[in-house]
């Protein structure tokens, strides 16, 4: 096993990626995201600058519960696979993965289980995400499921969990800061990837390089950064922000408020369906008369967007836009359309998506639970058209 | 008229607005400094100060980190005292089913 010391102490060698030379603080590297807290640092990005097909590393979220390793060395890196229902516990060279497997790249939708927590009343704990804890970038690397299947899976499998090189805000080096994983459904999709790319390049360290699992449509936790252990597992994984009130919710909706025991919790799965206008930015002037091409993104998890709803006056009324199909499974979908005003004043754009299997977006909040996750209440923005 | 309605608003204001320290976000009220002692250690203060609940809830919050986070015991009385000052000064903001699109997001 690869110790701490060797990771953290190889300062100097070719391949060592710090945070970036000459930064000291991460959120050096996202001028323009909102920086929801320095330490551990939390940042989200305005809805207008998520604008691009692909989610770009400048303006990709960042949700830490810990602290980002100070460096990593790539030319060093290893991967230990084992656990409970491995057959043959092995470790790979980072090296190694890239030159012995085969690569595979998509497009995968990654959003934090609460994006959207700052809507939830009564209120609720943890980061106070409004709608930027999103992203869709494209990520290579190899199939978690080649790298399984070379260590054996016994058929005793149940769920494939991760543990990282992130480390505890308490500074207690013993202590796993959030150790969380799939179930080996999900483990073996196509999509699931073990990535070292990002966007073409190695993937940032403050979005989990050099080596990153990522499990698209899932809560971004799932997709665990820093990647050194992999754990085959004859049980749901137990490690931590496994149990508790973490990334569960109520497995029968509670009124809004009402406590709930751990017994009574749900992990969450699928992220819903959810849409988010890109374009204009909120608060954009409109001269009267003229069409206002309107877009965004909407995904849906582990499913497909059927179709995209526009709305200028409030939802009285709705209009369809344009839908892209996703360019592989999990990936976000492009939505446009025009939209006339016909008197000048304030209006707002609503939009709401929905999925395949004809669930749509609220307007006003879904079902409360006690940790905020899974809002999906629909986007909206303003416009002053003169 | 327009005097008049400065000094009220002054007045008002310095009612209703509580003072901020600068350095950590805080509200100055009795604890703060307890506070600032006891919960910055790990983390920063944002995760306190944009934060809002009721006694229950601040309670449950400690307890949680007490039980899974390393947070130490913080003592009879200083726990009191935190969570009466985290009780008072963040308490939940009444919402209604959806707040308008904050100024930020308007148009100006
Ligand atoms: C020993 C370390 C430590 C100390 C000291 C500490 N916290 Fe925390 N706290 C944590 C950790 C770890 C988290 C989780 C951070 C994350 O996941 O982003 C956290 C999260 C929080 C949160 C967000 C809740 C959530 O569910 O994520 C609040 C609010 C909070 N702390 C308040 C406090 C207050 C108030 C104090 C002082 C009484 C305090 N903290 C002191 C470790 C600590």
């Amino acid at each position: 096993m690869i110790t701490r010391r060797a990771v953290l102490g190889a300062g100097a060698g070719l391949g060592v990626v710090a945070l970036a030379r000459g930064a000291t603080r991460p959120a050096e590297l996202k001028p323009d995201l909102v920086v929801l807290a320095e330490r551990p640092f939390n940042a989200e990005t305005p809805a207008h600058l998520l604008d691009e097909d692909f989610t770009s590393a400048r303006y990709m979220f960042v949700r830490n519960n810990g602290l980002v390793p100070n460096a990593i060395d790539a030319a060093t890196w290893t991967l230990e696979i084992g656990g409970e229902a491995c057959l043959e516990p092995r470790a790979f060279a980072l090296a190694e993965l890239q030159s012995d497997y085969s690569h595979h790249a998509y497009a995968l939708t990654l959003e934090c289980g609460g994006n959207g927590r700052s809507e939830f009343f009564p209120p609720v704990p943890g980061n106070q995400w409004t709608t930027g804890a999103v992203s869709c970038a494209l990520w290579r690397g190899v199939r978690l499921r080649d790298l399984l299947n070379a260590c054996g899976i016994a058929e005793n499998a149940v769920y494939v969990g991760y543990y990282g090189r992130d480390r505890h805000l308490s500074g207690d080096p013993d202590k796993v800061v959030i150790s969380r994983g799939v179930p080996i459904d999900k483990a073996l999709q196509d999509e699931t990837l073990v990535a070292f790319e990002m966007n073409g390049e190695p993937i940032p360290l403050l979005h989990g390089g050099p080596l990153r699992l990522v499990a698209g449509g899932w809560p971004a936790s799932a997709s665990g950064k820093w990647l050194y252990r992999l754990v085959i597992r004859d049980r749901v994984h137990d490690g931590a922000k496994m149990g508790g009130n973490s990334y569960r919710v109520p497995c029968e909706p509670v009124a809004p408020g009402v406590p709930v025991a751990d017994e009574d919790l749900c992990i969450i799965e699928s992220m819903p369906v959810k849409s988010l206008i890109t374009w204009p930015k909120s608060g954009a002037r409109h001269p009267v008369g003229d069409a206002l091409q309107v877009r965004g993104h909407a995904w849906a998890g582990e499913f497909v967007v059927k179709r995209v709803l526009v709305s200028t006056d409030f939802g009285q009324t709705w209009q369809s836009s344009a839908l892209s199909a996703p360019v592989n499974r999990l990936a976000w979908q492009r939505f446009s359309t025009p939209v006339q005003f016909q008197q000048p004043g304030y209006f707002e754009v609503w939009c709401r998506a929905e999925d395949k299997l004809g669930r749509s977006q609220p307007m006003v909040l879904p079902g409360w639970n006690p940790k905020g996750y899974l809002n999906n209440a629909c986007h909206r923005i303003a416009v002053q058209v003169a | 008229m327009r005097v008049v309605r400065l000094v009220i608003l002054l007045l008002v204001a310095s009612e209703a607005w509580p003072k901020v320290d600068d350095a950590t976000g805080l509200i100055e009220d009795v604890g703060w400094r307890m506070v600032q002692a006891h919960c910055s250690g790990c983390h920063d203060l944002k995760l306190v100060t944009a934060q809002r609940g009721n006694r229950e809830f601040w309670e449950q919050t400690i307890r949680w980190m007490q039980k899974t986070q390393n947070l130490w015991q913080l003592g009879e009385t200083t726990e009191r005292r935190i969570l009466t000052y985290l009780a008072k000064n963040y308490a939940p903001e009444f919402t209604g089913r959806r707040r308008p699109l904050p100024a930020s997001l308007r148009p100006d």
